[in-house]
């Protein structure tokens, strides 16, 4: 790739190549995946890619100079490669004009939010001890939890799953900005202390400001002992084990 | 040598611009510390006591003392407020009894305005609240 | 110079009158007109520390380097690390300076929390201020005896000197970590124990991360200043000396830098120890955004510092043979890092939002990718190293087998992040932080390995050609600039993550902020700051550099 050329090009010109790798993730981003990436953090990512062609075009001098040359008309290409060339250049102006119109469009859309899964969570709970009957998994035993099955089903089952799956027959129509919570997911209850957990559910996520979600607070209808076996068991049938370190 | 100035300023700027501008650009919300009830000299005393019965739940009163009739470790407040007129409950807040605490000291730690608002919830315990921000002195 | 030291010395002791004499206050804030309390005292700690960072780098780096001189028997060395040290006068001024500012700052503007601070620490306060007098005359007969001493005997001051500066930063390093994680109080704020309030749970891990820190820092800086001086130089001489100390800078900043990630680990680790639910906010909580930006920072730093070396390798007589290699670990290195700062849940709007977690960022959102991606990209620096090394070398033959075994040790390296990663979705989460942390510490014996294989192959090899200093593109040293410019702001960052994980309290857990800055700015607001007094710091260290006269000091002969 390294010498200069006056003729015409062998094989693909890095322009073209570059091109191909931007749109290419745009379009895998936006529409391959399903469901697509948000606008924005697809532009997020799109950066990374950018700053990827742009150290690989500039990693040696040759390689400068082709795409130099590529952009400024001064190389002779294949037909195809040419129409391209000339294709995208025309259509630099509309993708900028369009870029520009959606930026000022008015939006009705919700304002954007990087939802937080695990909050921070109020002072009472920073040093909250958890009575000693249910701090560890170890010792819950059988009847509590089935105690804590009948509570499950009743309050926690029509979002949260009989499976603790997430997929309870309301979960459909809760999804904004986040649906229940699937208690199976590695990431969710497995790595969270059992008195963040209690917090959850007593405070629920309806007087949060930073939750936001419309999980109900249990403090009025549950007791504590009705809260914590209804752990025992949410622990138990999703079969992760709380953080306890 | 000045050329070379000008760019060092030019990449330091694009460099703090690009992490300010991506900063700006995920969306966020400043987080608030958790709101203090601000206790003020217009409230009246049923509303100084709705928050001394907050204060009272919160500064764990309640592992001593009932407010129902129960005994427990320390006397029964259920009727506190017909029995005791504003100075002895003062008196016995801020300098504490037996193996009571000052409510002014840790690990209660109240303010002035605070121990005001829980001598009022006190009153309405088998009485009316009649105390205001202002008639406890504080010794 | 002589004059800067007594100007110095003078602040110094009015600080500690300031510092000691203070009567406590009852009022508990004051305000500060337009931009606030919290703001200014945040600013002027932040460059205070940024400073100190420089007064504590700028040694370390000066011995490592006038070592490398001695026992090497290089000039070049020992005259760039005297170059370095002349720095060090006007900068102790300036952070004297900035020092007494900020106490003066923080005392009249949060009377109440500083009062209880130094009654805390009472004693640790007439130790800092001994050893900052110390430390500050052994500087000044270390500068003043570079060519009088014997060199060994210089080098051993020049150690006592750094071992002074270090105690200075663990004093002040237990102050910061009590704020954070205190210890030996009772819940009212007593003292009960003052050892055990230095020695707290972040004391250690905070010292490590800030000692390890500062080298790269001062590695950093040099080389940014070695990239300004090669882009302004005109004679070919001085641009082979720049380009030489860039390289020397550089490559002291990344491999400190290497090491950062694995402190930062155990600091994490240790605040959970402390506080879990200091943790999750810390780590997921209001500050998880400080993690998004972090990740764009090191991705700067860490691919700045390869494009250096990549961009260097297409001048190095000899590394034809390995240029193609190049872009695959570029942009093994751009995923690497795309993963890393993959947001876990990203809301944009109603319509985009789909189902909750997103199948693909909100997997990559989790710890377990997140340390899969560090591992991989510091395996692409260690490899960008190996080819720079091996470029100039003739691989003798005979000795493909160590080739292989560098091959097969990367290569596991690689599947076995995968199989850790693959599992850490089916396996509990105490596991998975086990499984997380042994891939993590894996990597030790495996840069080893890497390495112990390249000695062994390159054992007695010969030079393919001379390595031509000063012709590396000047687009490369706009590379070092960016990276020793995000250098600076992650320090900013993380010093403000490591202070808002306190959020409303002053010491955590014992000391409430009831002042109406009790709350934490929304993060574009954190990042309008930080980059303002980057800017600031970078205008200043500027200003020293030119004050000394370096900027303007000949080059002159002992070049190949």
């Amino acid at each position: 790739m390294g010498n200069r050329m006056n003729g015409e090009r062998e094989g693909m010109p890095s322009g073209i190549l570059a091109l191909i790798i931007l749109i290419g993730s745009y379009i895998l981003m936006r529409f391959v995946i399903s469901p697509p990436l948000p606008s924005a953090l697809t532009n997020f990512f799109m950066l990374f890619v950018i700053v990827g062609v742009l150290i690989h075009i500039t990693l040696e001098d040759g390689r400068i100079e082709e795409f130099l040359d590529f952009i400024s008309f001064r190389s002779r290409l294949h037909p195809i490669y040419n129409v391209i060339r000339w294709t995208v250049f025309i259509m630099i102006p509309f993708f900028v004009t369009y870029q520009v119109y959606s930026a000022v469009k008015i939006s009705y859309a919700p304002p954007g939010e990087l939802f937080q899964p695990h909050v921070t969570p109020p002072e009472w709970v920073v040093g909250f001890k958890v009575p000693e009957w249910a701090s560890d998994p170890a010792t819950w035993g059988r009847g509590l939890i089935a105690e804590g099955k009948i509570y499950y089903e009743n309050h926690c089952a029509p979002c949260h799953g009989k499976e603790a799956d997430g997929r309870g027959p309301e979960a459909r129509v809760l999804i904004y900005p986040i649906p229940p919570t699937n208690f199976k997911d590695p990431g969710a209850i497995a790595q969270l202390p059992l008195s963040y957990v209690y917090w959850r559910v007593k405070e629920g996520g309806v007087r949060d400001r930073q939750f936001m979600s419309s999980m109900p607070a249990w403090e009025e209808e549950m007791d504590d002992e009705e809260i914590w076996k209804t752990i025992m068991y949410m622990y138990t049938k999703a079969g992760v084990k709380p953080r306890t370190w | 040598m000045k050329g070379s100035g000008l760019r060092l300023i030019i990449v330091a700027l694009i460099v703090t611009g690009l992490y300010a501008w991506f900063g700006n650009a995920i969306p966020q919300s400043p987080w608030e510390a958790p709101k203090r009830k601000v206790i003020t000299a217009e409230m009246t005393p049923r509303e100084l006591a709705r928050e001394g019965a907050a204060i009272y739940k919160k500064s764990g009163c309640g592992v001593c003392h009932s407010v129902v009739g129960e005994r427990l470790r320390a006397s029964d407040l259920s009727r506190i407020g017909a029995e005791r007129n504003v100075e002895d409950l003062a008196a016995v807040l801020y300098s504490g009894a037996d193996i009571m605490a000052p409510a002014n000291k840790p690990p209660a730690n109240l303010t002035d305005e605070e121990i005001t608002a829980l001598i009022a919830y006190l009153q309405s315990l088998g009485g009316r609240p009649k105390v205001r921000l202002g008639d406890v002195k504080a010794p | 110079m002589k004059k800067a030291i007594g100007y110095f010395i003078v602040v110094v002791l009015v600080a500690a009158a300031y510092f000691l004499g203070k009567e406590p206050v009852v009022e508990a804030y004051r305000e500060f007109p337009l931009i606030g309390a919290r703001n200014v005292v945040w600013i002027l700690a932040q460059l205070m520390l940024l400073f100190a960072a420089f007064i504590l780098a700028v040694p370390v780096f000066a011995v490592i380097i006038e070592a490398i001189g001695y026992f090497k028997r290089d000039e070049r060395y020992d005259r760039l690390a005297r170059d370095f040290a002349s720095l060090l006068p006007l900068a102790y001024l300036v952070t004297a300076l900035l020092g007494a500012l900020f106490s003066v700052m923080s005392f009249s503007l949060y009377p109440k929390f500083m009062g209880y601070m130094a009654g805390i620490f009472r004693p640790t306060i007439y130790i800092f201020f001994g050893l900052v007098f110390l430390e500050t005359v052994t500087l000044y007969i270390w500068y003043y005896t570079w060519d009088l001493l014997k060199k060994r005997n210089h080098l051993l001051l020049g150690i006592v000197l750094n071992v002074l500066g270090t105690l200075v930063m663990f004093v002040g390093n237990a102050w910061t970590s009590f704020k954070t994680s205190p210890a030996g109080v009772e819940v009212s704020g007593n003292l009960l124990s003052l050892s055990s309030a230095i020695f707290n749970y972040t004391f250690w891990p905070l010292n490590l991360h800030r000692f390890v820190a500062n080298v790269s820092f001062g590695g950093f800086i040099c080389a940014a200043y070695a990239a300004y001086r090669f882009l302004s130089a005109r004679t070919p001489e001085e641009k082979a000396h720049y380009d030489w100390m860039g390289y020397n800078g550089t490559l002291i900043g990344v491999v400190t830098t290497i090491l950062l990630p694995f402190i930062g680990y155990w600091f994490g680790i240790e605040m959970y120890k402390f506080n879990e639910q200091m943790g999750i906010t810390f780590m997921g909580g209001a500050l998880s955004k400080i993690w998004l930006l972090q990740a764009l920072v090191i991705a700067v730093i860490f691919i700045g510092t390869c494009y250096y070396f990549w961009l260097r390798m297409d001048r190095l007589p000899g590394a034809e043979r390995y240029r193609k290699y190049i872009p695959y670990l570029s942009w093994a290195l751009i995923i690497a890092f795309a993963v890393w700062s993959a947001p876990r849940a990203w809301v944009s709007s109603l319509e985009e939002m789909g189902r909750g977690l997103h199948p693909i960022y909100g997997k990559l959102g989790i710890m377990a990718p997140k340390i899969a991606a560090v591992n991989i990209a510091v395996l692409c620096v260690i490899l960008t190293f190996i080819l720079n090394r091996r470029a100039e070398r003739q691989v003798p033959p005979g000795r493909k087998i160590y080739t292989y075994l560098q091959w097969s040790v990367i290569l596991l390296v690689v599947l076995l992040n995968v199989a850790a990663l693959y599992y850490s979705y089916i396996v509990p989460s105490a596991t998975r932080i086990r499984i997380s942390i042994a891939t993590f510490l894996f990597m030790v014996p495996a840069i080893g390995m890497i390495y112990l294989m390249d000695g062994l192959l390159l054992r007695g090899s010969e030079r393919v050609g001379e390595m031509q200093w000063g012709n590396v593109p000047p687009r490369s040293q706009y590379g070092l600039i960016a990276v020793a410019v995000s250098n600076v702001w992650a320090m900013a960052l993380l010093g403000y993550g490591r202070a808002a994980a306190r959020l409303n309290w002053h010491v955590y857990g014992v000391m409430e902020d009831t002042s109406r800055h009790a709350g934490l700015p929304a993060m574009g607001e954190a990042t309008l700051i930080i980059s303002f007094l980057t800017l600031v710091f970078i205008g200043l260290v500027s200003l020293i550099f030119y004050m000394t006269g370096v900027t303007g000091r000949e080059v002159t002969g002992g070049e190949r």
